[in-house]
Parts: structure tokens; C-alpha cells; sequence
């Protein structure tokens, strides 16, 4: 036993460097005790850590042991060198750490590890001299540094950044056991960094994932330097406090955080406000949305892991979630991603049951080829998705007839329950829509604007389907508790709305007008509790419920028989004749609409304006072509009295080509045939100017062959001869491509003809002028309504009380709401309004 | 032009004529007849308002105020292009004043295709336009 115990047992530490010749002959032991007399100076020490076997069924002993100690060490400069492994005790050598071991023996050389367990360790002084050609970890670390500055690498899309992840697997630490978490470790490699002036120069970013870190207070050696990325995710970071003060100089586009302790804490986002100067992007977020983005999806949830599967396996335990506050997740499978997020929502609100809790689904999300989403406190539509639908999504398919829709095909689903707790900062639905209820209302005009309301701002990351008519009559309730009888016009377009009850509707009694347009609603049934409100204004345009009509008369009686007080019926006036009101374009499909933009008629109408550009028309027409001109322009009807000269002139270069066949039966001079012709007469035409705006298209024909293509409207010849005109189109399609956007035509023109004739009065004064959308104009409108509205919003802007407001808004503003301000900010700054006008 | 060409534009002119007056007629005193003039699955747009089909076209005549038209041009062209019209199809271009019922004089203009079905000229498509609307 003594002879082993004097014999130099050699300690490898590969082959550039001498072995360790330890031998106990010198040494000193120290065990269970808090001091020592005199220190090891530079010689090695021994450690070994009796951990007596305990440590044999845990996953990663050896990390244990040396997180504790690292714990303990807190901070000072220590490197074990040869850390072996043993049945009972792992041995380690270090020298040159004499503050690291004074904190050891601080704590009576027994180590705390992170179970719990209290481990002793032994600590043997001068096991060995130290020569020069020994180990020497700092020096190994730097090189390795310097290593990896000569490497820089992409990461995340930029190039020459430092790869510093997973630091201590470097394969030149074999025989040293190296962390960054020890931040004497890593403040030496970030000082070797910084000392390399050429390499630190070209270095654009950091990467220090999965390097257990906790402390980046090394990281101050790069402050006020623009980098492009700084990547710390997969760490042990938990202080937002500490981050944010370690990182108070350091500035990069892109911070990626993901995977940190403190992703998952309740302050998260908020907690990083202090840095929103130094990085643009965090996780790929813009810093600014990144609480709007937030999403527990992203930081707090293991889906592998966290909460309880529900499947068609374990139906029954459900139950035991009854009472639960938890968030839950839906995870609906689909590895194509066939689904968006508007089509997969639309399939599966089918499923949930109107009669039940209100269903948000929250931070939707679509990853690991699943759609994923979160919801709350709707256990008995959960109950209901899980035992009376079995947790399957149908999916609505029409069927070849396109006459029914039928459900054959189903997606299964499952759930975790109880995935994480509803913390500080998670999202609450019936907030969010409070937000946008605030942000869809104007004031001014009594409008409540709730067209497409999901897509609010405030109700990204909660879907809020209105086609569910418990979620509509909420969301209707919360209105009309915050504006009361203020709100005179309710727009609902494009809510995928089914029906209206009458519960809903009595809320909004206060209502003149109504807004449906583009909705769900399959017939008028669904709408009879209309009847109960007066009102005035109602538009059902872009329902189902419209096919059902090819009339215009029938379906304004049938709505009527709903809504018997109104005067206006999708914007036309009802006092008019029905049916009868002009409509700007007709279109027999809606695949007309290119052919009157961008692939036919627009170039046609603006190269034909100027006879440089008019030339190029030659494109359109062949040698079966036909263009004919009819003039019927009545000179005496613009000049009564006497025609002038320069008018008949000016006209006659139209009558010269006119077709009649009322004045001359058989005419076949005046039609003109082929390209040749064609252009030949074209060019012997006046250069005009269209009126686009006023112009007015039927498209009356469109398929794949040909189209036919009318228009009316107004052109100006020459500076100051307006003149009203039709044009008609037969064309042909030549050629169909494939460019860019595809489904480009070129067209020829198979018959044109065109159509002079004199502007109608009407047509005279609204020539070239743009018209202004209705709703900008403010309406003279001096009722005594409007009055009180003026007083109550002046009342509330300045905090008047109503005789001070009537004086400000009657007597010196003429009911003008700006000038009535102005004079209030006046009167204000001059000290004129005492402190008893104030409420 | 060819004398082939000649005698085609030269049908035409006499088929228009024809219909025309055959059409206004209906129009103005039997509009219970329209339908007549329309193969089933015609296209007719009135003032930007479209309808489809025999019937349906019939009943927004009925619906309209009665009327007296009275024409000022009158122009036809047959579609020569043979990938357009595979039968014989002529477009028909008129235009001239209407009244409807108690209303002012208007102006109105009119486009039909109409081709060859049984033996009888019906129209296909059949544009009409009001150059100011009707109060």
C-alpha cells in the first residue's frame, strides 16, 4: 500500500505536453475543514470528490460535480485538468486557483449539488511540481479562440461570425474541462477576442448558444460596436435585470434569446424594454412587435412534454380538466399543409357547437406540420369537440353537382391539456376585442366600423369568429355598453356571419343603418329579427343569399317584407325606380375584368389618343377586321342659335366617315376592311383625351376564344370639344401568355365600331373631374342632432361645462367644431376661463 | 372589298333593318314577347344591370316602364373572323331617343350580336345604354 502511495502515478495530458508526475509523498490532505496554513503556490493540487457511488444512476454525473463546484467557485479562475471518473470518486488536478479553492474551503470543502445532495471532497496540496512543459489551460483556451478567429463562420445568414457554441466540447479541451459559464473563463476568451485587433475587426457577430451561461457581463468588452447578430439562445440565462445591464452597450441587428429561462417568465417581453436601442431583432421579431407577438407557442411550451394528451385513446380523462384555468393546446396534424389559417378555422368552427362557451382559439401557429393554438375556459366546447364531434375536423367538400356540401373527409386532432398557466402578459380575448371595439369607432359620425374585424390590430394573435353567433352577440353586447345609443351605423361586412338573432339586435335600437354586405347569410330567414329595428339603410350585397335572386324587384320585395321601413337597399335608392339605377360596368364574369384593364381596353383607349402612339394600334387588327364610325352629332343642338364655322369643320372630320344605314341603306363604302383600311381612317381621325373615370364598360361576352367588349363614356377633341362617344368590341383571342402573372391575352380585333354623339348636359358638367369618395365630404348638416353631438364632443375634449361649451360652440364658432377649438385654446392661454367652467 | 365580302356586308344591312324594326316594336307594344327574340342563354345588360338567360331577360322587360323609341343611326357589321363567329352572326349598332313613361327625352344606344337559330334571327347579346339615367 505505502510503496503505491510513493510511486509517481503519471497523469497524461496529451502528447505536446510533459505527463503530471503525482505522487502523495509531499502532499498535504485536507478534508472537512475551512482552512489551511499555507497555500500550494504554483505546484498542482488534487481534488478528489467522494461522491460514493450516489451519482451513478444520474444522467450526467460528472456535469453535476462540476456545476457545483463551479457554483461554488463563483467565478474565480479554475481549470480541472485529467477530470476522471470513478466508482466512488471522481479525481481532478488545478493549480495556480488559490482564490477559487480559498471559496471551496469557504465552504468546508463539501460540494452543494443542484438535487440537493451534499458532497465532501478531499483536496490534496502539492500532488506535483509544476514544470514549464506542463499542461496550461489558459493558454490552451486561448489558442483555441485564436483558432476560431481565424474560422469565422456564417450563422443565421451572416457571414464572419465567431462560433463560440458549445465552447467546452472543442476537442482541444480533451484533457481540461473548460465552461464559459465559469465567467473567469469567459472573460478570457473575450479578452483574448478584443487583444486581436485584426481579427476582432472583421468579426460581425456572436454565437454562444448551449453554453449553460448565466452571466454576459464579459460581453461589456464589445459595447458600442454595431454587430450584426448576437446569438445566445439555448443558455442559462434568467435575470432579464443582469442581461440587460451586462448588454447595456451592445448593439446588434438580430438578438436570437430563444430557449433561456427568462423567455418563459412572467415579465417576458417587457422585461427587455431597456434594450430596444440596441438590437432591431429579437428571435427574428421586430423588437417593437415583440409583444404583440409574443407567444407562448414560441417560449414557454414543450409540446413534446408539457400538459396531458387527450386522444381517442383516453377520452375519459378528460374530466379531470373540468375546472381547469390552464391554457390547453389543439394540435391538428397536416403534414402537406393544405389548410391556411383562414380555411382551417373556417373548417373547424363547423365543429364548434353554437349553443356552448365561447371558443377563442389563441396564438395560432403552424409548426412541426401541425396547426397548433391555444385555448381557455370553454371546457364544455372542449368536451363537446372531444365526445360529440371525436375529435375530428370535417372537411366540406362539394360535391360534383356543386349543389350540397358534404363532409367525407376528416382531419383526427388531438389535445394537451393543461399546457402551461395563464400568466401576466398572456392574452385575454375579451380585452383584445374591448381594444378593437375602441379603435373601430369614430366619434365624429357615429359609425361603428367593425368590417372584417379580425383583421384588427388588437385580435392578431385571437381568432374572433363572428360566423359563431354567440361570439357576434358578445362582441355586439360589449359595443353597445361601451357607445350606448351613440352609434347610428354598424358596418359588419366580411365577417363570414351566419345570421343575426333578435337578442343581438336589440342592443343596437339606436341603429339607422346596418352593413352585412359579403357575409354568410344563405336567406332572409336567418335575418327576420331585422324587423324589430327601424331602420333606414341596409346592404346584403355579396350574401348567398343574393343568388337566390336574378331580379332586382323580387329581391327588393322580399327584403322589404323584413325590413319594411327602409329607404335604401345596398347603396340604391329604394324611392327609385328598382332595377332601374345605372351600374358603372357590367361584367358577364368576373374573368372580364382584365380584359377592360390591363389586357385590352386601357392600352386600346390611351394609344389611341395620340396619333404617335395610335399608329402602334395596328397590333389589334387583321385582315378580316371591320371598323365602322357613326356620327350622329347634332350641331344645332349644341349651337341653337348659329353653327359656327370651326364646329362644322370639326365635326365633318367625323360625319366624313359616318355610317348610317337609316340615311343610306345599302352602304358599303363606309365600311373598312383589313389593317390597311383600318389604320388608313383611324389616322385621319382627331387626336382626343378619354375620360376614364366617367367611362362606363359592359363586358358581354368572355371565354377562352373571344370577348365582347362595350364602353360609353366622354373625350375631349382637341383642347375644348367634348364630344360623347361608344365604342364596341368583337375580339378575338390570338394567343394566350404566359408571362409574368399568366393568363395574359393578346387580343385582335375582329369588328369595331365607333359611336360620336353630343354630351347630355350631365355628361358636360361632370367631365374630367375626380369624384370625391362620398364619405370625405363633411355634410352640412345643421340639425339639431348634430348640435348636441358638436357639444358633447367639445364638452368631452375640453372638460366645459355645457353653458361655457354652448358660448364657445353657438356665439363665437357658428357650430364650426375647429374654430370652436381654436377659440377654446385661445381663451385658455389668455387666462380667460375661469376655474368654475371646468367640470 | 370582294364582291363575296360585298354581298355579306349587303345581307346584313337588310337583316338589321329588319330587326331592328321588329325589335323596337316589340319593345315599345309587346313586351310579353321579348323573350322571343333571345336564344336561351342570351346575355342582356340594361344600364350596367345584367341578366341571364330567355326568361329572365323577358321579366326585366315587364318590369320596366313602358317606352317609345325612336331611332337616329342605325349600323351593322357581320363578324367576318371565322374563329369568332362560326355561324353567321352580325352585330347590330343603334342608337337614337327613348321616352319611359312620364320622363324626358333620352338618348339611348343599343348593341345586339344576333345569329341564325331555326331559320329565325335571335339575339345573343344585347348591350343597351341610357346616356342619362332615368330619375
Amino acid at each position: 500500500m505505502d510503496e503505491t502511495r510513493w510511486t509517481p502515478r503519471l497523469v497524461n495530458c496529451g502528447i505536446e505536453y510533459q505527463p503530471i508526475a503525482v505522487q502523495y509523498r509531499n502532499a498535504r490532505r485536507f478534508f472537512n475543514c475551512r482552512q489551511y496554513d499555507s497555500g500550494p503556490g504554483l505546484n498542482w493540487v488534487e481534488i478528489v470528490v467522494h461522491h460514493e457511488g450516489t451519482l451513478n444512476f444520474t444522467a450526467n454525473p460528472k456535469d453535476l460535480i462540476l456545476n457545483a463546484i463551479y457554483e461554488a467557485v463563483e467565478n474565480e479562475s479554475f481549470y480541472p485538468v485529467n477530470y476522471q471518473s470513478g466508482q466512488v470518486a471522481d479525481t481532478f488536478l488545478v493549480r495556480a486557483c488559490k482564490p477559487a479553492l480559498d471559496q471551496l474551503f469557504k465552504r468546508s470543502l463539501t460540494l452543494r449539488l443542484i438535487n440537493g445532495a451534499m458532497i465532501p471532497m478531499a483536496v490534496w496540496f502539492n500532488v506535483a511540481s509544476h514544470q514549464r512543459d506542463h499542461i496550461s489551460p489558459p493558454l490552451i483556451i486561448s489558442q483555441v479562440t485564436d483558432r476560431l478567429l481565424n474560422r469565422l463562420e456564417n450563422h443565421r445568414g451572416v457571414e464572419n461570425v465567431l462560433n463560440l457554441s458549445k465552447f467546452s466540447s472543442h476537442p482541444a479541451f480533451k484533457y481540461i474541462e473548460v465552461k464559459l459559464k465559469n465567467s473567469f473563463t469567459f472573460h478570457l476568451v473575450c479578452s483574448t477576442i478584443h487583444n486581436n485587433d485584426d481579427r476582432r475587426r472583421t468579426i460581425k457577430g456572436f454565437n454562444l448558444s448551449q453554453n449553460e451561461l448565466t452571466d454576459l457581463s464579459p460581453m461589456r468588452l464589445f459595447g458600442d460596436f454595431d454587430y450584426e447578430l448576437l446569438d445566445i439562445t439555448g443558455n442559462s440565462i434568467q435575470s432579464s435585470k443582469r442581461l440587460c445591464s451586462d448588454l447595456e452597450r451592445v448593439r446588434a441587428k438580430h438578438l436570437y434569446l430563444a430557449n433561456n429561462p427568462l423567455t418563459k417568465s412572467n415579465k417576458f417581453p417587457d422585461c427587455l424594454s431597456p434594450l430596444i436601442n440596441n438590437f432591431k431583432f429579437v428571435d427574428g421579431v421586430p423588437f417593437d412587435k415583440l409583444h404583440k407577438l409574443y407567444s407562448p407557442l414560441n417560449y414557454e411550451i414543450d409540446m413534446e412534454c408539457d400538459g396531458v394528451r387527450i386522444d381517442w385513446t383516453n377520452k375519459s380523462t378528460l374530466l379531470k380538466f373540468k375546472d381547469s384555468k390552464y391554457w390547453h393546446a389543439f394540435l391538428i396534424p397536416d403534414a402537406d399543409h393544405k389548410f391556411n389559417k383562414e380555411d382551417l378555422f373556417n373548417f373547424f368552427f363547423v365543429m364548434v357547437s353554437p349553443e356552448l362557451s365561447e371558443f377563442y382559439p389563441c396564438y395560432y401557429k403552424f409548426e412541426y406540420n401541425q396547426h397548433r393554438f391555444l385555448v381557455r375556459e370553454c371546457f364544455d366546447q372542449i368536451e363537446h369537440l372531444v365526445n360529440n364531434c371525436n375529435l375530428e375536423m370535417k372537411i366540406p367538400q362539394i360535391t360534383s353537382d356543386e349543389q350540397e356540401l358534404t363532409y367525407q373527409n376528416s382531419v383526427p386532432y388531438y389535445l394537451r391539456m393543461n399546457v402551461t398557466a395563464m400568466k401576466q402578459g398572456h392574452l385575454q380575448p375579451k380585452k383584445c376585442i374591448e381594444q378593437a371595439l375602441q379603435q373601430r369607432f369614430a366619434a365624429t359620425n357615429r359609425v361603428l366600423n367593425l368590417e372584417d374585424f379580425q383583421s384588427s390590430e388588437q385580435l392578431e394573435n385571437v381568432i374572433v369568429s363572428l360566423s359563431s353567433p354567440r361570439i357576434l352577440s358578445t362582441v355586439l353586447r360589449m359595443a353597445s355598453r361601451k357607445f350606448l345609443g351613440n352609434c347610428i351605423e354598424l358596418r359588419l361586412g366580411n365577417n363570414k356571419i351566419l345570421g343575426l338573432n333578435l337578442r343581438t339586435l336589440s342592443l343596437l335600437n339606436g341603429l339607422l343603418a346596418l352593413d352585412l354586405s359579403m357575409n354568410w347569410i344563405y336567406d332572409l330567414s336567418m335575418l327576420t329579427a331585422l324587423n324589430e329595428i327601424p331602420l333606414r339603410s341596409l346592404r346584403l350585397h355579396g350574401n348567398p343569399l343574393c343568388k337566390k335572386y336574378v331580379l332586382p324587384s323580387e329581391y327588393i320585395r322580399d327584403v322589404k317584407k323584413v325590413c319594411p321601413g327602409l329607404l335604401r337597399l345596398d347603396d340604391v335608392d329604394l324611392s327609385t325606380k328598382p332595377g332601374l339605377t345605372p351600374q358603372k360596368d357590367f361584367l358577364c364574369d368576373t374573368a372580364g375584368y382584365e380584359l377592360v384593364g390591363e389586357d385590352f381596353l386601357c392600352p386600346y383607349m390611351q394609344d389611341f389618343e395620340l396619333l404617335d402612339t395610335r399608329f402602334d394600334l395596328r397590333r389589334f387588327y387583321s385582315e378580316e377586321s371591320i371598323f365602322t364610325l357613326t356620327c350622329s352629332y347634332d350641331i344645332r343642338r349644341a349651337h341653337p342659335t348659329k353653327p359656327t364655322n370651326e364646329l362644322c369643320k370639326r365635326i365633318n372630320k367625323y360625319n366624313y366617315f359616318s355610317r348610317n344605314l337609316l340615311k343610306n341603306s345599302m352602304d358599303t363604302c363606309r365600311v373598312h376592311l383589313g389593317e390597311h383600311d383600318i389604320m388608313q381612317t383611324l389616322m385621319q381621325l382627331p387626336e382626343v383625351k378619354h375620360d376614364y373615370i366617367s367611362m362606363q364598360t359592359d363586358v358581354m361576352h368572355h371565354d377562352e376564344q373571344g370577348a365582347m367588349v362595350y364602353v360609353t363614356g366622354v373625350l375631349l377633341d382637341g383642347p375644348d370639344l367634348l364630344l360623347a362617344f361608344s365604342r364596341q368590341f368583337v375580339l378575338r383571342v390570338k394567343e394566350t401568355e404566359c408571362g409574368i402573372g399568366g393568363g395574359g391575352q393578346v387580343m385582335i380585333i375582329a369588328n369595331e365600331r365607333l359611336n360620336i354623339m353630343n354630351p347630355t348636359p350631365k355628361q358636360e358638367r361632370d367631365a374630367f373631374k375626380v369624384v370625391k369618395p362620398r364619405e370625405l365630404e363633411p355634410e352640412p348638416d345643421d340639425s339639431l342632432e348634430v348640435k348636441e353631438h358638436k357639444l358633447h364632443i367639445l364638452q368631452e375634449i375640453t372638460g366645459l361645462r355645457p353653458k361655457w361649451c354652448t358660448r364657445i360652440l353657438q356665439e363665437e364658432a357658428d357650430w364650426d367644431m375647429r374654430s370652436a377649438l381654436k377659440q377654446f385654446v385661445k381663451l385658455d392661454e389668455q387666462n380667460k376661463l375661469p376655474d368654475e367652467a371646468f367640470t | 372589298m370582294n364582291a363575296e365580302i360585298k354581298a355579306k356586308v349587303e345581307a346584313c344591312c337588310r337583316t338589321a333593318e329588319d330587326f331592328t324594326r321588329l325589335y323596337y316594336a316589340s319593345f315599345d307594344n309587346r313586351r310579353h314577347q321579348m323573350g322571343r327574340l333571345y336564344i336561351d342563354t342570351a346575355t342582356f345588360s340594361w344600364n350596367g344591370n345584367g341578366a341571364q338567360g330567355r326568361e329572365t331577360i323577358e321579366r326585366y322587360f315587364l318590369e320596366l316602364p313602358s317606352s317609345r323609341h325612336q331611332l337616329t343611326t342605325l349600323d351593322s357589321q357581320p363578324i367576318l373572323d371565322p374563329a369568332v363567329g362560326g355561324q353567321t352572326t352580325y352585330i347590330i349598332l343603334a342608337s337614337g331617343t327613348v321616352k319611359y313613361a312620364e320622363q324626358s327625352l333620352r338618348t339611348f344606344q343599343q348593341s345586339f350580336v344576333i345569329t341564325a337559330e331555326n331559320d329565325k334571327w335571335k339575339i345573343a347579346s344585347d348591350c343597351y345604354r341610357l346616356q342619362e339615367p332615368l330619375n
